[in-house]
């Protein structure tokens, strides 16, 4: 009978585990977080970025977190062969209010051109705004891949707390994980396949 | 009185000196400890070493990164397009549909055979390395093997890898859940290394893992799989077979056959010249055996197998009629397979001296201490069930008197059926204590008298065998009997047969009666009830809601 209530109570834990696995993903790392320090030699560079700059090869841009303002939090990572997805909550209600996504390609139609003050990356910007929430897009475009940040929020205050959240959105050059992935390994391996490695 | 002594009363036997097993001897059957399994728990355990070192020393991490590097690296420049085309395919089985196809052929096979304790240890070690090997991904927070291009698919953290830790778990429950023990499962043994050898050699190939992930995820699927499979559905206990009909059955190959055989010669001093199983479909609770005994004249003895699958088969059929009736009687099961068959013995005991038509009791032959034991008594030769045989007057009165003897010694027999009440030469004979009670209730001993009315009734008709018990119990006993009896109480071989005939015995019975009693209730609830019923609902909502998504579903 002991076995018995350990083996249901077993089944009933790793249940509800499998329902949040997802969860597992998040705290404690807090997802791929941008370098501490770029010159002379990148520092603080965790797992979750390097995978993410992975699952796009071509990216010449990934993505990356600052620390996050007040009342937002980060959700999981999800990184696979040709994407990667990093999801933000906001407050208690609002799950996957933010979604920061890295492919190679995306579609940007009916998006208008803006400022980017990223180098080298194109930004476009798509926002559908009614009375009751916030809902906008923006595409970080390149030759080799896409950022995109979409965002759902049940406010009228979502403007102001895209706002807020975009400070902590930043975007590393490719070329910095490279030189750390060098540095780290005293040059015996690189961060991409080399030519004659393909 | 000793089972040789008690034989040679009847038919003279050959003796064997009784040897008592000395300190130190090991038992007639020993208890097997496979070492294999805890091989794999210590290579996992250097494994969980290892990314303890990696996790929190940088010279670790790099020198692991830079050697299976070199590895990839040297794999890559041997690539070519056909090879490439033939790893996808030799990958095939640990991709989301590979794993799925190999999930759901279980779960059809499992569920086609009943095998409900394979299924249930086979789902549970499936989540519980699905999510130990994400849990420990997401901390360990490995990339991908850097400087090689990856030509397959992956998901996810690289360390351990997920679809192998997965597919090796999957590979080695499949083995243990539907490949019986024995020579066909050694066989296949080195087919699920082959597989997951070539699988792994793929992934690598394909750089989707690393040399060492690869490792990892195997290890800690291998294992995890290994150990669940012999703690909580052990090949002595639950064997897995094709037979149809009661698994709780043991099978009786060649070491068990040599175990009886050594331990009835020196616990018991008869020498067995044949073991085979007697009559398995009529028995749940045990393995019943017809043993042949050496001596001038062909003698046999009965004996009852007992080992833990006959103990879980109690606690089961106990919780069940503890969820059915409540508390209306003492429902405790047995902790050891020792007290359970010492129960049976010592019931078996007290009704034989009480005068009562039961076989004679031989004595208790251990084969393996705590864990299996053999209850051996008399063979009733030639005897057969009362529903198959010729039913007199003489028979009914000897059933009633039975009852009537067991009333006035304070016992009851509480499994009254026709599989139970045996004849022969015009004898009628009781088998099967296991469930006997001394100083029993008075609606216990009521049910009794009902049963065995409903038993000797079967053959005969409900107006005889009533004016035969008017002379033996008064009319309100025999109402009591009635008021007691209903549905569930009944043992399912009598409602079975009973239902068969086509025939409302019971209303018969209650017709013939000159006044009926208000039935008495059987439904009693406790607390111990309620708890029970609500875990055993919240489990079952669970199963199905996880079956469901496990179904629907990719494991990775």
């Amino acid at each position: 009978m002991r076995r018995l209530i350990a083996l249901t109570a077993c089944a009933v834990l790793v249940s509800s585990l499998s329902a949040c696995s997802i969860e597992l993903g998040g705290p404690p790392t807090g997802g791929p977080k941008c370098p501490t320090r770029i010159e002379p030699t990148p520092k603080g560079v965790n797992g979750s970025l390097l995978l993410t700059a992975q699952a796009v090869p071509n990216a010449a841009v990934v993505p990356c977190l600052r620390p996050l303002p007040a009342g937002w939090t980060f959700h999981d990572l999800t990184a696979r062969k040709g994407k990667a997805r990093i999801v933000l909550d906001f407050g208690r209600d609002t799950n996957r209010a933010a979604t920061i996504t890295l492919t190679r390609t995306c579609d940007v139609r009916g998006a208008t051109e803006a400022f980017s003050d990223v180098p080298g990356v194109r930004k476009y910007e798509l926002v559908h705004d009614s009375k009751s929430s916030y809902r906008s897009d923006r595409f970080y475009v390149n030759s080799g891949s896409c950022i995109t940040h979409h965002f759902v929020l049940n406010s009228s205050t979502g403007a102001a707390q895209v706002s807020a959240l975009t400070r902590a959105l930043g975007f590393v050059d490719r070329a910095v994980l490279r030189r750390y992935v060098h540095d780290y390994s005293d040059g015996r391996f690189e961060l991409d396949p080399t030519p004659e490695a393909s | 009185m000793t089972a040789e002594s008690a034989l040679d009363a009847t038919r003279p036997v050959v003796r064997a000196h009784r040897r008592r097993r000395p300190s130190g001897e090991p038992p007639p059957l020993p208890h097997r400890i496979n070492s294999s399994g805890k091989w794999w728990l210590t290579l996992a355990l250097a494994v969980v070493l290892l990314w303890v070192l990696a996790a929190t020393t940088r010279t670790t991490a790099m020198r692991l990164d830079a050697v299976d590097h070199a590895v990839l690296s040297r794999i890559a420049s041997w690539r070519t397009s056909w090879l490439t085309q033939f790893m996808d395919v030799v990958g095939a089985p640990a991709t989301r549909w590979g794993l799925q196809v190999i999930w759901l052929t279980n779960l059809v096979v499992l569920l086609f055979w009943k095998r409900w304790r394979h299924l249930i240890v086979w789902i549970a070690v499936g989540l519980v390395v699905d999510n130990a090997a994400i849990g420990i991904g997401q901390t360990l927070q490995r990339p991908r093997p850097f400087g090689v291009e990856i030509l397959g698919d992956w998901s996810g953290f690289a360390m351990p890898s997920l679809p192998l830790a997965v597919l090796s778990s999957f590979l080695v429950s499949t083995l243990y859940a539907n490949v019986p023990a024995g020579r066909l499962r050694q066989i296949g043994k080195p087919i699920v290394v082959a597989v997951i050898t070539l699988v792994a050699i793929s992934r690598v190939y394909l750089a989707q893992d690393s040399p060492s992930d690869a490792l990892a995820g195997t290890v800690i699927g291998v294992a995890l799989a290994l150990v669940a499979f012999r703690t909580f559905a052990s090949n002595d206990v639950f064997p897995v077979t094709y037979r149809r009909g009661r698994t709780a059955h043991l099978d009786i190959d060649e070491r068990r056959l040599a175990a009886i055989t050594r331990a009835v010669e020196d616990q018991l001093g008869l020498i067995p010249e044949q073991v085979k199983p007697f009559r398995l479909e009529g028995s749940g609770g045990s393995t019943p055996l017809r043993i042949k005994v050496k001596g001038d004249e062909e003698t046999y003895v009965f004996g009852k197998l007992y080992a833990a699958t006959h103990m879980r088969a109690d606690r089961w059929y106990k919780l069940g009629r503890t969820l059915l009736y409540g508390r209306l009687e003492d429902e405790k099961a047995f902790n050891t397979v020792r007290r359970l068959v010492q129960y049976e013995d010592y019931m078996l005991r007290l009704l034989y001296e009480t005068g009562l038509p039961v076989p004679r009791p031989y004595g208790i032959v251990e084969l393996t201490p705590e864990r299996e034991y053999l209850l051996v008594m008399e063979f009733l030769n030639g005897a057969t069930e009362i529903g198959e045989a010729d039913i007199d007057d003489d028979i009914i009165d000897q059933g009633l008197r039975v009852v009537r003897q067991m009333w006035e010694a304070g016992l009851a027999h509480r499994d009254i059926k026709p599989a139970n009440i045996l004849v022969r030469d015009g004898q009628l004979l009781m088998i099967d204590s296991a469930f006997g009670q001394i100083r029993p209730s008075p609606w216990r001993q009521a049910v009794d008298l009902a049963n065995m009315m409903l038993v000797l009734g079967l053959r005969t008709d409900a107006r005889r065998v009533y004016e035969r018990t008017r002379l033996y119990f008064d009319d309100d006993e025999i109402a009591e009997a009635f008021a007691a009896t209903r549905g569930l109480t009944m043992p399912s071989q009598l409602r079975r047969m009973l239902r068969t005939q086509g025939q409302d015995l019971h209303a018969e019975f209650l017709a013939l009666l000159p006044y009926q009693l208000k039935p008495v209730r059987i439904q009693r609830w406790s607390m111990r009830r309620v708890a029970l019923s609500a875990a055993i609902l919240t489990a079952g909502v669970i199963g199905i809601l996880l079956a469901i998504q496990l179904v629907v579903s990719s494991p990775i």
